[in-house]
């Protein structure tokens, strides 16, 4: 193939030694379906155009059939994580948790539904106060839960002996983007020497390596979340002599991998410094920007 | 040691902690390394006002004052008094620490070094020398502790004058009657120990002699001096030792006014000392889920508490109750409560209703309070005004408690107040005595909370450079007065107020620093991660401090000082000396205060997106949890700031051992 260039050539190289990515297929087909073309004279190009429109349609079916495993993968995560509560949680134990995630609920209901007795400190989680709800869920389940305020963290866990989290996100050193105050949480517990436990599924493991991740891997929120509009108009008059007035609401917070005990994921229990290698059976290598 | 007492003449002070003083103090090889001297050395410091702070025109560091003040320093009419007959001759030497030079001393410690060394040096040899010969287990004004143990009727009828020289000189007499401890510490703290060594060889050997046999024959001998002298000291301990529930800081009183009246000085002394070693445990609080004393004190309860139902199990020693039906109950009852003064119900109102908050409001208010109450007060006929009067305080006391629960600095503060009371001398007609309290009171206020807040404010500011970024959590009065001079002085800096649930208390600072144009920026507790890598210091106040250096603040302190500390930001506690406390805590769960858990119940339903149901509120699997203090490990603190100076953590034992002596704390 003389048309070939040296990119091609190493695409096709690394499309057989693993499993192509989506950018591959896309950009390899028409590359391929033009090759035998133009060698062709022209004699059989109605063939070759439908070899292309057979070759995208079976293409089309792939990526959907890619999408749909994702989804039922992100459904089914949390009975496959639940499932190994029986093997964290035993009996007459305390559990901290923070906010509020369906993970970590389907988690300490199926350890009490295998009648484990323990009871849970829920941090209510400002600004959005999420807490409150996994309480109320908690406790419809029939579970001892108490609401704590977050300043009462470090207070109250010296009598804590698992921390349980969910997460928004695994990066790839094994960190967790989490709600907002899981650091504090986690520094905590590794000053009492409790279990820092974080529940994830796979699909939000993330091939990113975490740079400063509170600046460029965090969301500021509304202010008006912690103060109401107009409420400290009256002090700010913006004239020479006043001050200025500036809101943090950050919506993430990073936890480093030195301060996570253990991951649970729907492919069982790994450590922080594992995760990486988790990152290759997810993502192919061309997606990866390391 | 041998080194200091071989370069110097006589060094009169140990300097402890930081320094900031611009001029090198005298003693220069005493102090530990002057690790602002080398620092920024702001001309702001000297040109500040601070000629009217009793600091005097040095930011010193903190002193402890040589063993030898002997007086009543915070009366002088005691010391005035030092033409009264010694039965017992002791030598000469002994008489001259009765100079009125020792009255000097009265006002804390951060007297600038001028006053300690240049006027009293001549006496302070012999001073300390003496001390250490009469009173071999006795530092600075045991003496005082000792007078004060004395029952103020019976003793002082039969000796004109209770003068320290008296109880100390029958100390130097009495040789064999102590046997405790403190010997080593005497030869520890024996800073001016040229002139001394051979006095101190007298105390070690009399020490020496005393055996056990001869302690439980002196003990044998009190309890039968008690017997014989039951009825007036066991009935006044029995007042104040039931009156008093649950207060761990006034714990000396009744065993002190159980001592007995005895003609025999020794008894009494070896009495005082045995008291004195066990006033040093400090008195547990009351546990809440011992049945019998809870229901005994809700006998005499004045409010009518409803204990909260759905209580969380891990804090069943502290008081739960529903706050919804005590204020009304209790205004309700405003006019048809003569047992308590009006003022003392008011301030317990504003307890109740949470209208005072911040530890020194509230002592301040307090002891106002008890200033009206003294002042209208009269001696019933045929009562003792001091008992009388100690009786109805500790009613106050109670009724307070059952409002919310006491600090540690109000504790401090109300065994001052029996202490005053206790002291009075008997020929001070009614009308002197209740002035002298109230005066008492006045200072009170004065040096420890408002010329201590001048003092903090100084030493403080001297840790603020430009360009800094300050964070502090929720509302300190002394943060903020710390932040606004910095502001006022000229330095440039930007504020970080943290602020948590539920009573948002970081609100309120942020209004008065905006308004005064301060830069600040105000976030919540969780996001602490995120902003402490902009901080550069950590400003925080105190409720109290123990003595193992934990710090008892609002809740969430604890928070914030471990993730700066784990993002290497320094920590300074600002506190005044008064709310230093001897008594230890390792955890926030044994001695905590339980505030309404409506308050954590409650969310403006708008920040949620689910409804929030009622029907939830019943079950009784469903806890809130409303802390309101929580405990801060030592070694998460940098520096303290206190009056006296600034010190680390580890020395606040020290602090309170050394002033509590002098009376200088308190």
């Amino acid at each position: 193939f003389p048309a070939m260039s040296a990119a091609v050539v190493a695409a096709a190289a690394r499309s057989t030694l693993r499993p192509p990515s989506l950018q591959t297929l896309l950009e390899g087909t028409p590359e391929s379906a033009t090759v035998p073309y133009t060698s062709s004279s022209g004699a059989d190009s109605e063939s070759k155009t439908a070899d292309k429109s057979s070759l995208t349609r079976k293409l089309k079916h792939d990526v959907i059939e890619g999408v749909n495993q994702l989804i039922q993968e992100i459904a089914g995560c949390h009975e496959q994580i639940a499932e190994q509560a029986i093997e964290h949680i035993h009996q007459n134990e305390v559990i901290l948790t923070l906010g509020s995630s369906r993970t970590v609920l389907e988690f300490l209901c199926a350890a009490k539904e295998k009648k484990r007795s323990f009871r849970v400190f829920v941090a209510e989680g400002a600004p959005r106060y999420q807490g409150h709800l996994l309480a109320k869920e908690l406790v419809a389940r029939g579970l001892q839960t108490t609401v704590i305020t977050d300043s009462a963290v470090f207070a109250m866990i010296s009598r804590v002996n698992m921390v349980i989290i969910g997460a928004h996100a695994v990066m790839a050193n094994g960190g967790v983007i989490g709600p907002v105050g899981v650091n504090m949480a986690a520094l905590a517990a590794q000053k009492h020497a409790v279990p820092f436990v974080v529940l994830a599924g796979s699909h939000k493991l993330c091939p990113l390596y975490p740079h400063n991740p509170e600046v460029l891997l965090n969301e500021l929120r509304s202010p008006s979340e912690l103060l109401d509009f107009g409420e400290f108009s009256d002090c700010l008059d913006f004239g020479a002599g006043s001050g200025s007035l500036q809101v943090v609401n950050p919506t993430f917070d990073y936890v480093p991998p030195n301060l996570v005990s253990l991951f649970i994921t729907d492919t069982g229990g790994h450590n922080p410094s594992y995760m990486y290698r988790l990152i290759a059976d997810y993502y192919s290598a061309d997606d990866l920007v390391m | 040691m041998d080194t200091r007492r071989g370069a110097l003449a006589v060094p009169k002070v140990r300097r402890v902690g930081f320094f900031t003083s611009i001029e090198p103090p005298p003693e220069s090889s005493l102090q530990r390394p002057n690790r602002s001297q080398s620092g920024p050395v702001d001309a702001t410091t000297s040109s500040s006002p601070l000629s009217d702070s009793p600091s005097g025109n040095l930011i010193s560091p903190v002193l402890i004052p040589p063993s030898r003040h002997h007086s009543d320093n915070l009366t002088s009419r005691v010391a005035a008094a030092a033409a009264a007959p010694v039965p017992v001759p002791g030598p000469a030497a002994f008489r001259r620490y009765l100079t009125p030079e020792r009255t000097l001393l009265h006002v804390g410690s951060y007297n600038p070094p001028d006053s300690l060394l240049g006027t009293s040096s001549p006496s302070s040899n012999g001073g300390l020398s003496e001390d250490s010969a009469s009173l071999f287990g006795f530092q600075r004004s045991d003496s005082t502790k000792l007078s004060a143990s004395l029952p103020n009727g019976g003793f002082d009828l039969t000796l004109a004058v209770r003068a320290p020289q008296e109880s100390e000189t029958k100390i130097a007499t009495t040789s064999a009657s102590q046997g405790k401890k403190k010997i080593a510490e005497v030869s520890g703290k024996s800073e001016s120990a040229t002139t001394k060594p051979q006095k101190e060889k007298e105390p070690k050997a009399l020490k020496d002699k005393t055996t056990k046999a001869e302690r439980r024959a002196i003990q044998e001998a009190q309890r039968a001096a008690k017997a014989a002298a039951k009825g007036e000291g066991s009935r006044r301990a029995d007042e104040s030792g039931r009156a008093n529930p649950g207060k761990a800081a006034i714990k000396p009183q009744p065993k002190k006014e159980r001592l007995p009246v005895t003609s025999s000085v020794s008894e009494k002394t070896a009495v005082a000392v045995e008291k004195e070693k066990r006033m040093d445990v400090p008195q547990t609080q009351m546990q809440y889920d011992d049945k019998s004393r809870v229901d005994k004190a809700k006998r005499r309860a004045v409010v009518e508490q409803t204990e909260s139902k759905n209580k969380v199990e891990l804090f069943l020693h502290l008081p739960q109750y529903e706050r919804s039906n005590q204020l009304p109950n209790l205004s309700s009852n405003f006019f048809t409560l003569d047992s308590i003064h009006h003022a003392v119900y008011k301030v317990g109102l504003q307890h109740l209703a949470g209208d005072i908050s911040g530890d020194n409001a509230r002592c301040i208010a307090m002891l106002q309070a008890f200033q009206e109450a003294i002042e209208d007060y009269s001696t019933p006929p045929m009562k003792d005004l001091t008992m009388d009067l100690t009786a109805k305080i500790n009613g106050y006391v109670s009724f307070l408690i059952e409002c919310r629960p006491l600090s540690m600095s109000m504790g401090n503060a109300i065994r001052f107040l029996k202490n005053q009371i206790r002291k009075l001398p008997v020929n001070l007609s009614e009308s002197e005595a209740k002035s002298s309290l109230c005066s008492d009171i006045g200072r009170f206020i004065d040096e420890k909370t408002i010329i201590a807040d001048k003092a903090i404010v100084q030493h403080a500011v001297t840790k603020i450079r430009d360009g800094e970024v300050l964070l502090t959590y929720g509302f300190s009065c002394v943060v903020e007065m710390i932040l606004l001079y910095a502001h006022e002085i000229g330095k440039k800096f930007r504020v970080v107020i943290v602020d948590s649930r539920p009573n948002l208390e970081g609100q309120k600072l942020l209004r008065r620093l905006v308004t005064r144009g301060l830069d600040c920026t105000y976030t919540h507790i969780n996001a602490i991660s995120y902003i402490m890598r902009e901080a550069t210091r950590v400003f925080l106040g105190a409720s109290s401090i123990y003595s193992n250096g934990t710090l008892y603040a609002r809740v969430g302190t604890s928070c914030i000082a471990m993730v700066a500390n784990a993002f290497s930001v320094p920590v300074i506690v600002c506190c005044e000396a008064y709310k230093f406390h001897e008594r230890v805590l390792l955890d926030s769960i044994c001695s905590n205060e339980l505030g309404d858990p409506d308050a954590v119940a409650n969310i403006p339903s708008f920040r949620t997106n689910a409804k929030h149901s009622k029907t939830m509120d019943n079950n009784k699997n469903l806890q809130f949890l409303n802390l309101m203090y929580d405990s801060t490990p030592s070694e998460y603190i940098s520096m303290i700031v206190s009056d006296y100076g600034m010190i680390p953590p580890t020395s606040i034992p020290v602090i309170v051992r050394e002033y509590r002596r002098e009376n200088l704390l308190l």
